[in-house]
């Protein structure tokens, strides 16, 4: 038997959007990625209401640091696409 | 193709040498002539010989372009002369070179293939054999023919450096069946290193990969079978060699895929 | 045979409008093309003459210090900087008021190149999708340059050489792929190109390549030529023992060792060897090198037809070498783009998506939008040829 490792470094952000649309966008948009050490890190993504609802658990500080920040770096790209381009 | 290289290729042979021209190839132009560099003209008025000659190129410094022209020249001949004197081994015969100017003499070999199939080399042989059975027995019978002289080149310690399926020779032998022939020695080697071997396989597997896409799977098996069997042919010493040159292949191989393909 | 128009316009238009988007390495690059619907499309092999028209085709690069190199990481910021931006800009200057009207698919690079840029881009690829409604197709990088040579050029059916930074290979088109004849066991050219200007400190601005290119020019003595090593094996080559060896000199050049006998004079101690020279003799020999396997390709598939492509493919001593080759094969001809579409941009991604999009090869799956470091030419599924 394979030990597990415990990911029990846990993260819950929420992060409102102006409706329901923009939310279930940015969960469309993030889920198709895959977790590179699924067995290190995992994210689930969820859309409530107008709150987009990201879920971390990792085995250490070090990597749930980097997994959040580059979840929030996509986030911002997001953001600032719909900001920018969706008045048309 | 200019006349220009023709008559350059001319201005180095004595007068009355015909020249037929058959192929241009990447590096060299290749001429059936009938007249043999030494043996009285009688004897040699019905047969056939090869002049192969490197043109200059323009494209490549004029220093590049002579010491690969002089290198592969001499390497080519010395090869071949060697390579001949191997039992079961088979490569066209040297008659004659001049490495300066860089043009060899040697034997001809193959015929055209019925059904306007071009010259008997491999690749136009399976081109032909796609249209009809791409598996027919003789095709399997000469790709195991094929491994094997590659096997017994690798085994005796030479490396070929550019093997694909232009650059080996089907000549007839009996009613159906063929025996191929490898040429084109200008990047050959000598050597006994595994990586040489290696990148010779990966080389061929590639060329079969692209040029007979869609059979290549199992003709790559066929070539692997004629070589491994030369190998195996000498007790355990070749089946620890082969396992040296198979392991080494497929680590090029990785390594092909492997490598990072940024920008 | 071949139906290009097998989806039509949106609309009823009697065009198609395609955006593309290409970040996979320093270059963030947005473009917009449009194909006329013509009826001789609908059978034949006519995928190199879309006639095409370019409405817009802008880029913004990364550039960094001499000495340095790029970074995923910071070139992913980069493109995430800019991107948004550069969307908005080209869709002005294309004259496109209302995307999820006027667009019919949009198409992004999905690799190969850097996980992290590619990614940054995929992401905003992915939310104009949902936000337009407009299907996506995820493009290779190196059909992206081939089809976009083809149309430029008008070449219908060229041996491929692609030369850019993280590439080196020669290509040609069979049985609905695009094969790798030969290509480099080590390291690419631009890659070779850049670590060598690295190694002499020339500068990153506007490109590694090009700056080596104007100093091979000042070369004074273009006789006499630092030997390198040449390593051509059958239709592949090797480069890493070249820079190696270069690199080895440029240290004794830095450091004065006068023991160096290619680079001082045994006498006088005097410099022979200067950068230039250093920079003529690797163009040089690499480039003899590169148009070497590509003669050896063009004879073992019968084709008289060359398209240089990619970021190495601007170089005219390389375009000038290749040009040379040819004109003494029969019915020889040399195929280059310049800077605009040659270096990485929008608009070729656009030009291979737009193809692949008119045979129904777009997806709205976004699992199949997946970013991929490694992504093989002969991998892609060639659909407009026949």
């Amino acid at each position: 038997m394979v030990k597990m490792n415990h990911l029990d470094h846990n993260l819950n952000l929420t992060i409102p959007f102006p409706n329901n649309r923009y939310a279930e966008i940015a969960v469309k948009v993030l889920r198709p990625d895959p977790i590179l050490k699924p067995e290190d890190f995992e994210v689930e993504y969820k859309n409530k209401g107008n709150s987009l609802e990201i879920g971390f658990k990792s085995v250490d500080d070090r990597v749930l640091r980097v997994g959040v920040s580059s979840v929030i770096d996509s986030v911002k790209t997001i953001i600032e696409t719909i900001d920018e381009l969706d008045s048309v | 193709m200019s006349q220009e290289i023709v008559s350059k290729v001319s201005s180095y042979l004595t007068p009355h040498v015909p020249l037929n021209l058959i192929a241009q190839g990447a590096e060299a132009v290749v001429f059936t002539t009938n007249v043999h560099p030494y043996l009285p003209a009688k004897d040699s008025s019905n047969k056939s010989y090869i002049i192969k000659y490197r043109p200059a190129k323009r494209y490549r410094h004029p220093l590049i372009d002579r010491s690969l022209t002089k290198h592969r020249t001499l390497s080519e001949s010395r090869l071949l002369a060697k390579l001949f004197l191997i039992p079961g081994l088979k490569v066209p015969q040297l008659i004659a070179c001049d490495v300066y100017n860089g043009y060899l003499w040697i034997e001809f070999l193959g015929e055209d293939l019925p059904n306007n199939g071009g010259f008997s080399n491999l690749k136009n042989f399976l081109w032909m054999f796609a249209s009809s059975d791409p598996y027919d027995p003789i095709v399997k019978e000469t790709l195991i023919k094929v491994g094997q002289q590659i096997g017994l080149l690798h085994w005796n310690d030479y490396c070929h450096g550019d093997l694909t399926s232009s650059n080996i020779v089907l000549v007839r032998e009996g009613f159906q069946s063929w025996q191929p022939y490898l040429i084109d020695f200008g990047l050959g080697s000598s050597s006994n290193m595994v990586e040489d071997k290696g990148v010779d396989l990966y080389v061929l597997e590639r060329a079969i990969v692209s040029t007979h896409s869609l059979f290549a799977e199992t003709y790559k098996e066929w070539l692997m079978d004629g070589f491994s069997q030369v190998y195996r042919g000498n007790g355990s010493n070749g089946e620890k060699k082969l396992k040296e040159v198979i392991s080494r292949f497929q680590e090029v191989r990785m390594r092909g895929r492997k490598r990072s393909m940024i920008g | 045979m071949v139906n290009l128009n097998t989806v039509l316009p949106k609309n009823g238009r009697n065009y198609y409008v395609a955006l593309g988007l290409e970040g996979s390495a320093n270059k963030l690059g947005v473009g917009v093309i449009k194909h006329p619907l013509l009826a001789e499309h609908e059978d034949g092999d006519l995928s190199f003459k879309c006639e095409s028209e370019i409405m817009a085709n802008i880029r913004d690069t990364y550039v960094t210090p001499p000495g340095e190199g790029f970074l995923p990481r910071d070139t992913a910021r980069h493109h995430r900087n800019w991107c948004v931006r550069l969307i908005k800009k080209a869709l002005q200057e294309a004259g496109i008021k209302e995307p999820s009207r006027d667009l019919d698919v949009i198409c992004f690079t999905r690799g190969p190149g850097m996980g992290a840029p590619l990614h940054s881009v995929a992401i905003a690829a992915r939310t104009i999708s949902l936000l337009w409604d407009i299907p996506l197709v995820g493009v290779n990088h190196c059909v992206g340059h081939i089809e976009m040579g083809r149309e430029i050029t008008g070449a219908a059916n060229p041996v491929v050489l692609y030369v850019s930074g993280g590439n080196t290979q020669v290509i040609a088109y069979s049985e609905k792929r695009y094969r790798i004849f030969g290509e480099t066991l080590d390291i690419a050219i631009g890659n070779c190109l850049d670590r060598f200007a690295r190694t002499l400190r020339i500068p990153n601005t506007p490109s590694p390549g090009y700056n080596i290119e104007q100093l091979a020019k000042k070369c004074s003595d273009k006789e006499a030529l630092v030997e390198l090593p040449y390593t051509v094996k059958g239709m592949d080559l090797s480069m890493s023992g070249i820079l190696a060896y270069i690199e080895t000199l440029a240290k004794d050049l830095f450091k004065g060792n006068r023991k160096n006998k290619t680079l001082f004079d045994s006498k006088t101690g005097e410099q022979k060897i200067g950068v230039d020279d250093l920079c003529y003799a690797l163009q040089e020999n690499l480039f003899a090198m590169l148009v070497e396997i590509t003669e050896r390709a063009m004879a073992h598939v019968n084709s008289n037809q060359v398209l240089i492509v990619g970021g190495v493919g601007c170089n005219e001593r390389l375009q000038e070498m290749m040009g040379q080759m040819c004109g003494d094969r029969a019915f020889g001809q040399v195929h280059a783009t310049d800077e605009r579409f040659c270096i990485d941009n929008g608009v070729m991604i656009a030009q291979a998506g737009l193809l692949e999009y008119r045979m129904g090869q777009a997806t709205t799956d976004f699992s199949k939008t997946v970013v991929t470091q490694k992504f093989r030419t002969d991998e892609v599924y060639v659909g407009w040829r026949e």
